[in-house]
């Protein structure tokens, strides 16, 4: 029965007590990294706080009580719609007509009304054993006739391409190739690496000197000279696309521009 | 008779102290969840290595005992103590990992103490064995009774189950051990 204790439990409950572990000591440091993971845990898996709450429930009830607005404040049917001063209705051009689906019309008084008896259930069934019996009238079996298949006749040689639609077509293809290899050119030219080149032009008779970053100095020093044909120190950006064999120039002047000269 | 007053004078602390954090840890507030933390990472930590047998496993199911707790502490309503209700996370959360183990090596760390006599640790060894080899909820338990020194009260809160059903579930859970205990000697 239960609740009687036997007679070996005190002994068990000794040994049970006896055998008790001593976890391991947990270090400090240990402890507060478990924390810590548990707070970010908790903090990433926490529902959306008061202040959204209060956000959501706000523009739910906003949109609402703003479509209840709208719906009260336009009666179809009773001419222009009324528009309450200050509303954001007021915005809107006003309603001149009544929509077409909403006049009410009214059957001329010379024709007759006719009232249609509605029935809730359709008219009962007699039960069978009431019914006469119809006999169906046996339809005889035909006879099946296998037809003879006439012999394939072998389909005609196509036609070159003459016809109109057919040139369309490849014309189509030809023009959609062509787009498809300026959007590649275009992302290439967006993906080229932009150089910075600091370049100064051969000055009274000096060589040129450049700095280039990056770049062969043959295009920058080309790209100074575009840049720059009067002596004047610039910074050229320089842009070297993989498929173009002269770079783009593109140049800053240092100086102002009235100071440069004509 | 002091021992008496001394155990309620420091109960009134703790529940004071509990009652100062356990308000801003629901909402949320990061030193009350630390004060929670503070104050009961040592039992679960104890509660979940004698449940698992490892101390990283104890960690781990510590760490997500606190987690839900964390979450689940605006829920909390006060029918039971902290203590009973964190340590029923950290009982589920254990046996959650215990039902996933498959190896079977669940108390390979709990080692006798070196001051044990020979016999002492053969006993020992033998007990834990048996405690391994009984059902999850037989286990849990005796754990809970005889190694973490709960109440039959307190071992119905965690358990969820009451008076009468803890007594029985206790009764059951040594007739097992003795069952194992013996096969182990």
């Amino acid at each position: 029965m239960f609740g009687e204790r036997h007679p070996v439990d005190d002994e068990l409950d000794r040994l049970l007590r006896s055998a008790c572990p001593d976890p391991p000591d947990l270090d400090p440091e240990e402890a507060d990294a478990i924390f810590r993971s548990a707070l970010r845990q908790y903090r990433r898996s926490r529902p959306a706080g008061a202040g959204w709450r209060f956000f959501a429930w706000g523009a739910a009830a906003s949109i609402a009580l703003g479509a209840a607005t709208a719906t009260a404040l336009v009666q179809p049917g009773t001419g222009p719609a009324r528009v309450v001063p200050g509303d954001a209705a007021a915005r809107a051009p006003e309603v001149t007509e009544p929509p077409k689906q909403l006049v009410k019309r009214t059957p001329p008084a010379e024709l007759p009304v006719v009232r249609k008896s509605i029935r809730a259930t359709p008219p009962r069934r007699k039960p069978a054993s009431a019914r006469p019996r119809v006999r169906k009238p046996v339809r005889p079996k035909r006879a099946v006739v296998l037809a003879q298949s006439e012999p394939i006749a072998p389909e005609p040689p196509r036609q070159p391409v003459t016809d109109s639609r057919d040139l369309l077509l490849a014309k189509a293809d030809l023009e959609l190739a062509r787009r498809v290899e300026e959007v590649r050119r275009e992302q290439a030219l967006a993906l080229a690496p932009r150089l910075l080149v600091t370049a100064v032009p051969p000055g009274d008779g000096g060589e040129s000197e450049t700095a280039v970053h990056g770049c062969d100095p043959q295009y920058a020093r080309a790209a100074a000279l575009q840049a720059d044909p009067l002596g004047g120190v610039t910074r050229t950006e320089v842009t070297v696309t993989p498929d173009r064999p002269e770079p783009e120039v593109n140049r800053v002047a240092l100086r102002p521009w009235w100071s440069m000269g004509w | 008779m002091e021992n008496v007053f001394a155990a309620e004078s420091r109960y009134c602390v703790e529940r004071s102290a509990e009652e100062a954090w356990l308000e801003p840890a629901r909402h949320g507030q990061p030193w009350a969840l630390e004060q929670f933390y503070r104050g009961y990472h040592e039992q679960v930590y104890a509660l979940c290595f004698r449940l698992l047998g490892r101390a990283d496993d104890a960690q781990d199911a510590m760490q997500t005992a606190f987690m839900r707790a964390f979450r689940e502490l605006p829920r909390f309503r006060g029918q039971s103590s902290v203590k009973t209700w964190i340590y029923r996370i950290a009982l589920n959360e254990s046996l959650g990992m215990l039902r996933k183990r498959r190896d079977g090596a669940e108390l390979d760390e709990c080692q006798a103490s070196t001051s044990d006599t020979g016999a002492a640790v053969v006993e020992q060894v033998a007990v834990r064995s048996a405690l391994a080899r009984l059902k999850a909820d037989h286990r849990a338990v005796l754990v809970l009774r005889f190694w973490e020194g709960l109440s039959y009260e307190e071992i119905g809160e965690v358990l969820g189950i009451s008076l009468a059903a803890t007594k029985m579930r206790l009764s059951r859970a040594r007739d097992e051990f003795r069952r194992r205990y013996q096969e182990a000697r």
